[in-house]
Order: structure tokens, then sequence, then C-alpha cells
């Protein structure tokens, strides 16, 4: 693992750790600055890097960390309008972009509204694909914890959906 | 995740999943300037002294206007942050000439760049200061608050970086030559238009406290951040979010006037006019018209004339 520099990290990682920040609620304003200290922190702790968890593992550690330190200082934690390439994309249709425009802001509203531990379990296990003992590693939850808090995470992302549905139904 | 026990997810909710998955990923502008930020403020060693999020802020700005070691990935990265916005629906192409020109010639159709009328409108005073202040090589100790941190360790960041900003001067002034370069190969017509009062649009701001693109920096930072203002315009407006599409476009309009992408953003504007509920978007449209009527975004542009 000696051969690992800021770079290679870098560039095999900066989209997890960017859809990391978002996901974790930091607001368009700051994922600058949050991904920016997420690599400082690395670039400083690379040399301690043992290898004994994966580097996504050991990144996901240092970005909670860092976006808690974040919500702590700037005492915000405002739902965000999520924008990509995705949504502007010239191949989707305007439907196509709709629905997941719709998607998008349902997925963060539900967000917002776990709690954080929770928060992180589904969007590791159910939008990164992580395994549990992955997330065990990730957060220092242990294995149980991480699957009851998946089961109540997703409960409650059942409601949400159901009752979208049901709103869009009463629509039509 | 292995998790037989729990319920797995019901196929509308996998759905949702499925179709939010991207939303969140970075575009390659993102990238780029980030990355820039992260390798400047890496190799002036902010990164040694940093405690939290205050110092990598801070060493940011003098450290990417020197580029220093970092200059050639950023280069790499700006350029394809400026092709990708190709996909965006913007015809751009970028190429870079060499390393030392960091300007990109961008060729949106036959228009390359639109002198715009200087803003009268006592309302502008304010980002007339914005644009003043950007365009000074410093770091602006307005930042700190916005940022919400303190920020001590930037003084050994500003010196250390020195020697960045010494060895790679020529390459700036380079930069600077071709960009004049690129600006002279371009009609400069005057663009006669009211689009709207800027005021207005404006009221939407605050919720941004932290720019990005308030930043100041070289050529290349200020093309990268005006395909970061004018894709984040068009996601808004995609997103059907037309008053804050306008808040963006005024931002691009108050912070490069004259910009790289000033035709781009006036006729992303009269789109953005044509779709908002409560606005007129054809006087903007017929102005974009007469000005470039050749543009790639003039037969869409013409569409909502009809």
């Amino acid at each position: 693992m000696s051969q690992l520099d800021l770079g290679t990290v870098y560039e095999a990682h900066f989209d997890f750790v960017w859809r990391t920040a978002r996901r974790l609620g930091v607001s368009d304003a700051f994922v600058d600055d949050v991904v920016q200290d997420v690599f400082l922190v690395v670039h400083r702790k690379l040399p301690e890097f043992e290898g004994r968890s994966s580097v996504k593992t050991w990144l996901y550690a240092i970005a909670r960390r860092v976006v808690s330190d974040h919500r702590r200082r700037a005492c915000q934690r405002k739902p965000h309008t999520p924008i990509s390439d995705a949504m502007v994309a010239t191949g989707a249709s305007p439907d196509e972009r709709a629905a997941r425009q719709q998607a998008a802001v349902l997925l963060h509203g539900f967000l917002d509204s776990l709690p954080d531990e929770q928060r992180e379990v589904f969007v590791l296990s159910e939008l990164e694909q992580m395994t549990a003992p992955e997330i065990e590693e990730a957060t220092g939850a242990n294995v149980n914890t991480v699957y009851s808090r998946l089961r109540l995470a997703r409960k409650a992302f059942e409601r949400v959906v159901a009752r979208e549905e049901a709103r869009r139904g009463s629509e039509r | 995740m292995n998790d037989e026990d729990i319920p797995g997810l019901s196929d509308s909710a996998r759905n949702v999943l499925d179709l939010a998955r991207d939303v969140d990923d970075p575009t390659a502008p993102d990238r780029a300037r980030v990355r820039r930020k992260v390798f400047a403020a890496a190799a002036a060693g902010a990164a040694a002294g940093v405690v939290g999020g205050a110092a990598a802020s801070a060493s940011a700005p003098p450290a990417a206007a020197a580029t220093g070691a970092a200059s050639t990935a950023a280069v790499a990265g700006s350029t394809a942050g400026a092709a990708s916005l190709g996909a965006a629906g913007i015809a751009t192409s970028g190429a870079v000439l060499g390393k030392a020109a960091l300007a990109v010639a961008l060729v949106v159709g036959s228009v390359t760049a639109v002198v715009s009328e200087p803003w009268s409108d006592p309302a502008e005073g304010e980002v007339a200061h914005e644009t003043t202040a950007s365009s000074m090589p410093a770091p602006s100790s307005a930042d700190a608050p916005a940022h919400g941190t303190t920020q001590p360790e930037t003084q050994p960041a500003v010196l250390a970086s020195g020697t960045a900003v010494l060895a790679s001067g020529t390459a700036v002034l380079a930069s600077g030559t071709a960009a004049i370069e690129a600006t002279e190969v371009a009609p400069s017509t005057p663009v006669v238009e009211e689009l709207e009062p800027p005021a207005r649009a404006r009221t939407a701001e605050p919720t941004e406290p932290a720019e990005p693109t308030a930043e100041p920096g070289t050529v290349e930072d200020s093309l990268a951040e005006e395909v970061a203002l004018l894709q984040r315009a068009r996601a808004q407006l995609a997103a059907g979010d037309a008053d804050s599409a306008l808040a963006t476009l005024h931002r691009h309009r108050a912070l490069y006037p004259t910009g790289t992408l000033a035709a781009e953003r006036d006729g992303t504007l009269a789109l953005t006019l044509c779709a908002h509920p409560d606005r007129d978007g054809h006087p903007a449209a017929r102005a974009f018209l007469t000005a470039h009527p050749r543009s790639p975004l003039s037969p869409r542009i013409r569409a909502c004339l009809e």
C-alpha cells in the first residue's frame, strides 16, 4: 500500500467523497470546502494508512468526521437541490429528467429526515452497495447495529415512497 | 449488503433509488476545480498545519493562483471541464494550446464572446464590487466569515506558495496573451438588451453564501467557474427551477459580463425567461437572435418565439 499517493486516491475516489458529502447533507455552497478538507486530511494521514481497511472505508471515516465538524461549525443542515450532469444529459428525454428530478428530491428529503446514524448506513448500503462488514469498518458500528439501522431506514424509505405514490395517484 | 434477515426494498423503492443514484455525482468542472484547490493547498504545505477545514479554505486562493506543481493537472482538468459542457448541451470545443497557453479556445457556433453594455442600473453597485474583488489575485478576507471559520494558518500558506507564484509567472503571462487573442477573434458586437432587472433575481442569492465563483483566479480558473455557473443554471432550468437559474445567470453576468461564455449565458437567460411562468422571454429572445443568429442555441430560442 506504500505506493498510494494523493493523486491516485483522488482520481479513484473523488466521486465517492463528493457524493458522500452531498448525501450526508452538505449543501451545494459547502461541498467544495468539505471535499477539499477531506483530501487534505488524506494527504496528511496517507503515510499512516496501513491498509488494514479498504481505502474506501478509510476515506468514509475521514469524510464523516469532516462533515460532522463542518455541520457543527456551520450550524446548518439544510436540504439542497440536487444538481448533476445526469439531469441535464442531452440523451435524457424531458420525462426521464423529470422522473429523475422527482426521485432526487424524494431521496434527499428522505435522507434529511433520517437520524444521522441511519442515514449513513442507508447511503452506504443502498447507494454505495457496501457490505455490512464494510459499513462496520467505515462507521465503527458493529454489524448487528448496522443491520438494525438499515432495517429501520428501509422501512422509513418504504413509507416515504408509498406516501409519494399515493399522493401522485390522487393527483391523477 | 447480504442481509437476508432484513426485508429487501420493494420494486418502487428500488426504482426511486435507481433514478436518483446519479444525481449526487460531481461534474467534470467540480472534479477539476476541487482538484486544483486540493493539490495547490497540498503543494503549498498547508496540509501540514491544517486544523479542520479552516486553513484549507484560506490557503487555496493564493496557491491556486500560483498553480505551481499542480498546474499541468489543473490545465488538463479544466479542459476536460470545458469539454464536458458539450454534454450539457452547449457546443464547446476545447483545445489546449500547449502547457503555457492555459486559455481554452472556445468555439461556439460562430460566436466566441460578446461585449455587453456596461450595466448602469444602480442596483448593480454591489455586483461591481464583487467583480473588482474577484479580479484581484489576493486572498479575500471577506471569504472567511462566509465559510464560518477562522483561519489562523493563512499566513504560512501564503508565504509557502510565494515560490510557486514566481515559478508559474511565465505560464500565467502566456495564458493572458492567449486569452486576449481568443477574445480578439470574436465579433465585438454590443448586445443591446434589457433582459430583466437584476435586483429581483438577486434576492435569491443569500442562500448561497460561499459561492465558489467569487474566488480570485487565473484565466483557467475563470473559465472553469464560468462553465460551472452555466452548468448549474442549466441544471436548475432542467429541474424546473427558473428562479434559481435566473439568479445563477445573473451571477455569471455580474462576475463575467464579457466572459468567454457570455453568449451562452445570454442565450440560456433568454431560454430561462421563456420558461419562467411569470416572465416574458420574448424581448431577450429577440435580442439574442439579433446578436447571434447562428448560435447553436438559436433554434431553441427561435422556437420559444413561435
